[in-house]
């Protein structure tokens, strides 16, 4: 006898327990072909069973796809009996599986940090604040973002300095000078080796970015280094040893002003700077205050003239006493009394400029401020201004012509005392 | 017996129903399943092209010969004119608005429920994040580069003064450097750069003085501040000098690392680009 499908209609074969088109149970509408009271009985029972196993197989098909949704395509399917397997596997797809997600192709997933430094070969102590940088780092990042702090110190010179920042992969760059210990310059006596010691420290991930210590010579607060091994002059860092605000210059000028009395037989008894006084040209006053600060040097802080080589041509560096030092020591090469006649000069409010020749250093003071005109100082000759050979100390004669011809010369170099703001050098003292 | 007999036939008669009701389940069961499944790759299908499609735009920056990412070609040496400086400025921008579409894209669109899809998703949005940044870098610092040639066409308007008019040159000059100076201050100055802006301006700024302190000198006719004002100009010199070395340098550190980036980008996206294929080909045989 044939067997149709009561839900599509379509003709079953023998035995077959599910329809071959609609997949609806072939088996379930059986019964109800042979029906009897007592099958029936059973068959409201089976339907009672199938509409709570209908409720349950909905609410373990939700569950199921459910889970599928959260277990990813590695998700286990049910298994089925033997019976049903082959059915299955006509009706319904193979399960989802995907080629699992290779980590490595995710950017940013962990961040690394990375730094360039520079940090200078040497420091000048007379020089340090006005030094671009003791460290120089750029930092960065591979992709993501992390915050760094920065830690830098020379242990003996400086304090230990401490910057956090945050870094991506844009270069952050930041230059960092650490504060100095208390007088740390001024006990810089001779030059020594020290070390930079620097870290970064990622502090997203906690790791060490960073340690290290670079190797630096720190000269002696009074090495000078005119010239570096590349040829390259520094002439103008002699302008650190201007020092207009020593307690020494201001005793000088205090002689300086007793000298004025003597020598003008009190007609000018004060060291005025660039102020008019009865009885005087300005030149004059110019001169006289110049020829006193000498004078008080030589006669009454008895410095002598010490008459060492000095060549502003090597690059060897080259001990420069300040001019503190020059008056307690009594003495002091030509550099030395050039920068200390200069910070006397300069503390005046007068205008001083360092020549510097071959092997020499002398001063030019300007006669009046904005005069143009100048007396030359030869500040070496401090013998000379006790035996009252004055014009062996201020040469007061030099005209636009005699001054473009002697500046014209080999090696000469003026460097305007003026200028040390806007050079960035700051005072030793 | 009757009874009994009744018994058996009604507990094998249950038994085989039982089987029914059990394979009514699994058919219950089933079906949805297979529909389910059938969407579902579908779905995984669609997003795995339209994700693949998405990854084209990377590869096309990358290939585009003129930004050149990946430094293939020979580095030309001659500096940018602005109209090729805006010309780059427009390739980038329309790349960068490719690659925001593509975000945009991967933002709003529907994730298949498969955490192997979701890690991709993250990793390719990652990708266009990274390679915008990466645009967006070059494009800051075109736009630094124009900034200079601004500055460089402001202070050559220093040449035309007057010489019998030191006051006038004094302005000339003044004002071909302070605009110079305008032209730093409003520059968006890619981070790597920030010193040398810093330094530029300052040395700009030095400029400015030495040049009133020369004037000065010549206007009263100093021969010794003439002399000195020599000496601070050598002293500016040799400060560009170091400058010019300084940005030198860091540029062709910062190039490298940006040619780095655009290779870890490339290498990205042909793992990416690998992955999808392979699944769109898993699914395809299935």
């Amino acid at each position: 006898m044939s067997r149709y499908c009561r839900h599509c209609g379509a003709e079953l074969d023998e035995g077959q327990p599910f329809c071959h088109v609609c997949g609806q149970p072939v088996a379930a509408v059986q019964p109800v072909v042979k029906k009897s009271k007592k099958g029936l009985v059973i068959v409201v029972g089976a339907v009672v069973l199938v509409v709570l196993v209908s409720v349950l197989a909905g609410t373990l098909l939700k569950q199921a796809l459910a889970n599928r949704g959260q277990e990813t395509s590695r998700t286990t399917r049910p298994t089925t009996t033997a019976a049903t397997s082959k059915q299955t596997s006509q009706t319904s797809a193979k399960q989802l599986e995907l080629i699992p997600f290779p980590q490595e192709l995710m950017l940013g997933r962990s961040t690394t940090v990375a730094c360039n430094v520079k940090v200078p070969e040497v420091i000048i102590p007379a020089n340090y604040r006005s030094l671009d940088y003791v460290v120089y780092l750029q930092c960065w990042t591979d992709w993501g973002t992390s915050d760094v702090l920065v830690s830098v110190e020379i242990p003996g010179f400086s304090q230990k300095y401490e910057q956090k920042i945050a870094v991506s992969r844009l270069e952050t760059e930041i230059s960092i000078r650490p504060p100095l210990l208390p007088d740390a310059a001024s006990q810089l006596n001779s030059s020594k080796e020290a070390q930079i010691v620097l870290s970064v420290r990622d502090l997203t991930s906690d790791t060490l970015v960073l340690q290290e210590s670079r190797p630096v010579k720190l000269y002696s607060r009074y090495d000078m280094q005119w010239i570096d091994a590349n040829g390259t002059p520094y002439y103008e860092n002699i302008l650190a040893w201007v020092t207009p605000e020593a307690e020494e210059i201001r005793t000088l000028l205090r002689l300086a002003a007793d000298s004025a009395n003597e020598l003008t037989e009190g007609a000018l008894n004060a060291i005025v700077g660039y102020q008019s006084v009865p009885g005087f040209s300005d030149e004059q006053v110019t001169y006289v205050q110049v020829i006193s600060m000498m004078h008080a040097l030589s006669a009454k802080l008895n410095v002598k003239y010490l008459m060492a080589p000095f060549s502003a041509t090597s690059t060897e560096l080259q001990r420069v006493a300040t001019p503190a030092q020059v008056i307690q020591s009594a003495g002091g090469l030509c550099a030395e009394t050039a920068v200390t006649i200069a910070s006397a000069i300069q503390a005046t409010d007068m205008h001083a400029v360092l020549i510097i020749l071959p092997g020499h250093m002398q001063v030019a003071v300007e006669t009046w401020r904005g005069s143009g005109a100048y007396f030359l100082i030869e500040t070496t000759a401090l013998d000379a201004v006790l035996e009252g050979n004055f014009d062996a100390v201020v040469d007061y004669d030099m005209d636009t012509a005699a001054w473009n011809q002697y500046l014209s010369g080999d090696g000469m170099i003026a460097i305007d005392c003026d200028l040390a703001g806007q050079l960035g050098i700051l005072a030793i003292d | 017996m009757i009874k009994s007999e009744t018994s058996s036939n009604l507990s094998a008669r249950s038994l085989r129903l039982c089987l029914a009701l059990a394979c009514c389940l699994v058919a219950a069961l089933g079906m949805p399943i297979a529909a389910a499944e059938a969407s579902e790759r579908e779905q995984v299908r669609t997003y795995l092209e339209l994700a693949r499609l998405d990854l084209t735009t990377i590869d096309v920056i990358l290939a585009d010969t003129e930004l050149d990412l990946l430094e293939q070609e020979a580095v030309d040496d001659e500096e940018l004119t602005e109209l090729q400086i805006e010309h780059y400025r427009q390739l980038l921008a329309g790349y960068r608005s490719s690659l925001a579409g593509g975000l945009s894209e991967l933002d709003g669109r529907q994730v298949p429920d498969f955490s192997d899809l979701r890690l991709h998703r993250d990793a390719q949005q990652a990708l266009f994040q990274a390679a915008d940044s990466l645009l967006a870098e070059y494009e800051q610092i075109l736009g630094y580069t124009a900034a200079l040639l601004q500055m460089s066409l402001s202070l050559e308007n220093m040449a035309y003064y007057d010489e019998n008019d030191l006051d006038a040159t004094y302005q000339t000059i003044s004002g071909a450097i302070q605009e110079a100076l305008e032209c730093l201050s409003a520059a968006d100055v890619p981070t790597f750069l920030t010193y040398v802006n810093i330094n530029l301006a300052d040395s700009l700024t030095q400029l400015d003085e030495a040049v009133l302190y020369t004037l000065q000198a010549a206007y009263i006719d100093d021969p010794v501040r003439i002399y000195a004002a020599s000496y601070r100009m050598d002293i500016l010199m040799r400060h560009f000098d170091s400058l010019v070395v300084g940005i030198d340098q860091n540029i062709v550190d910062r190039q490298n690392k940006l040619v780095a980036e655009a290779e870890q980008i490339a290498q990205i996206a042909g793992g990416l680009s690998t992955w999808l294929d392979q699944n769109i080909s898993l699914l395809a045989s299935d």
